[in-house]
């Protein structure tokens, strides 16, 4: 999922006990669809607001249900989080019913005040997203002068003394200028940086040029272990999002301490998505038409949290979603196809997740690679999803025009 | 949806994995053979010594343990 920073935090890290008893620990709440940028990554399709988005009342009463579940933090996102009017009150709720609050923001337009204002609500950290230095960033987050902003807030937050942490998405263009974006990061004081792979969902299906292939996985984890080392040299630690795996040579690095592995995907297990007008899902970035639980307005979150089908699905750990490698992988039982929200938006059903550098690896000793193909575009509708063909290829010889 | 009757969800935890201490990749706890390499996973290699992952595997395992103990 997309999951924010501050994984490290001891307080989100799932115990063993978390998942026998499937403790909601971890939630990432879109307060509002609203936005300021128009990311053409965005899965969301963030821009305006949706038609029947939870009152501050109703918000609050969502916070004391989470609450009474065990859930430790809540991360609030959008859209953008601060568009909605009464975000510090629900900063300052959340902080009140002893749940951790972060927030995930593209900080364009977040003053300095503004944050200041948070951090007295009790906001305990804030996660910018920084997708390349700035032409490649403005491009992206389609508004000029949008990195310059982001970084302001970087700054904003070292002075006041905020903690935070940096977003990035992995594009097809990214990697050449990943070492000198962790100089600019390491400057603005961040303590944490987080990389995910962009998904194939929403605008980035529109925009499909952007995604990265499979097979570049070879180039990017190597890249992403030695940074993971060397901003670790400067009191940065780099965190892997759920879409960086699985089981390759890296992965004792930058998932240690913890588990020292990828667990599995944590969605209606371990975690929690809520959208902006009060449907509940196990992961925020699930496509709502496959997983969305119902509305936290008709139905108490714990019967929707216990009961609803749409949420069961990663709590036996079974196999039986599995299918094409991941089916018969050596790994499957732990890592049951990764990422539930890359494999399921790609290919329109979870199990089969391409992106995984094990796998990766395993059909390159057999001079083998996969890349993917659009064949279908994604409706103009949040979390939608269209639907792309897995090539398996010769790896060319090198030298060769990939 | 069901009835107002709301039973606490009960979950799997994720298996555990140790590194295979030939090869360095995971394997599954109790591996005597390592799938990967073929080698018996519980020799200590060179690699594995000299290279730092003895102290993560052996942080791992304190870890587990306290895990264990708490639950």
């Amino acid at each position: 999922m997309a999951e924010p920073a501050l994984d490290d935090a001891p307080r989100r890290r799932v115990s063993l006990r978390d998942q026998l008893d499937c403790v909601p620990v971890y939630v990432v709440w879109e307060i509002t669809l609203a936005c300021n940028l128009k990311c053409i990554h965005c899965g969301s399709r963030a821009g305006h607001r949706r038609a029947k988005e939870l009152s501050t009342a109703e918000c609050i009463d969502v916070v004391r249900q989470l609450a009474e579940l065990g859930t430790r933090e809540i991360s609030i996102i959008g859209g953008e989080a601060f568009v909605r009017r009464d975000w510090l009150t629900l900063v300052r709720a959340i902080h009140d019913h002893g749940i951790d609050c972060t927030m995930q923001t593209g900080g364009y337009k977040l003053s300095r005040e503004m944050i200041e204002a948070a951090a007295g609500a009790g906001l305990l950290g804030l996660g910018v997203s920084v997708d390349g230095l700035k032409p490649l960033h403005d491009r992206l987050r389609g508004v000029s002068g949008s990195y310059d902003e982001a970084v302001r807030v970087l700054n904003d937050c070292r002075d006041i003394g905020l903690i935070s942490s940096v977003n990035t998405q992995i594009t097809s263009t990214v990697m050449p200028e990943l070492a000198a974006l962790m100089d600019v990061i390491i400057d603005a004081g961040a303590k944490y940086w987080q990389v995910q792979l962009t998904v194939a969902m929403g605008n980035a299906v529109d925009h499909d040029e952007i995604l990265l292939q499979p097979y570049e996985l070879t180039t990017l984890m190597p890249l992403l272990a030695d940074l993971h080392r060397r901003a670790a040299e400067r009191n940065l630690t780099l965190l892997p999002g759920n879409n960086i795996g699985y089981f390759g040579p890296y992965d004792v690095l930058w998932r240690s301490p913890g588990r020292g592995y990828y667990g599995g995907c944590p969605a209606g297990q371990n975690a929690i998505g809520l959208e902006a007008d009060g449907t509940l899902k196990g992961c925020p970035s699930l496509a709502t038409e496959r997983y969305g639980a119902g509305d936290v307005r008709d139905t108490p979150i714990a019967e929707l949290w216990a009961n609803h089908p749409a949420l069961q699905f990663n709590r036996n750990r079974g196999v039986e979603d599995l299918w094409g490698f991941c089916r018969g992988c050596y790994y499957a039982e732990v890592c049951r196809g990764g990422c539930t929200w890359t494999a399921d938006s790609l290919l329109g059903r979870r199990g089969n997740n391409p992106y995984c550098h094990h796998r990766v690896l395993t059909l390159a000793e057999r001079g083998i690679r996969e890349r993917i193909v659009k064949v279908e575009d994604a409706p103009a509708l949040p979390f939608a999803t269209g639907r792309f063909a897995l090539i398996e290829e010769p790896i060319p010889l090198e030298g060769a025009d990939a | 949806m069901s009835d107002n009757t709301v039973q606490p969800p009960q979950g799997r935890a994720a298996p555990v994995l140790i590194l295979c201490r030939q090869c360095v990749q995971y394997v599954f706890e109790g591996t005597v053979t390592c799938p990967h390499c073929g080698r018996d996973a519980r020799e200590m290699s060179a690699r594995y010594r000299d290279r730092g992952y003895l102290a993560i595997e052996a942080m791992l395992s304190i870890e587990r343990a306290a895990e264990r103990r708490r639950s």
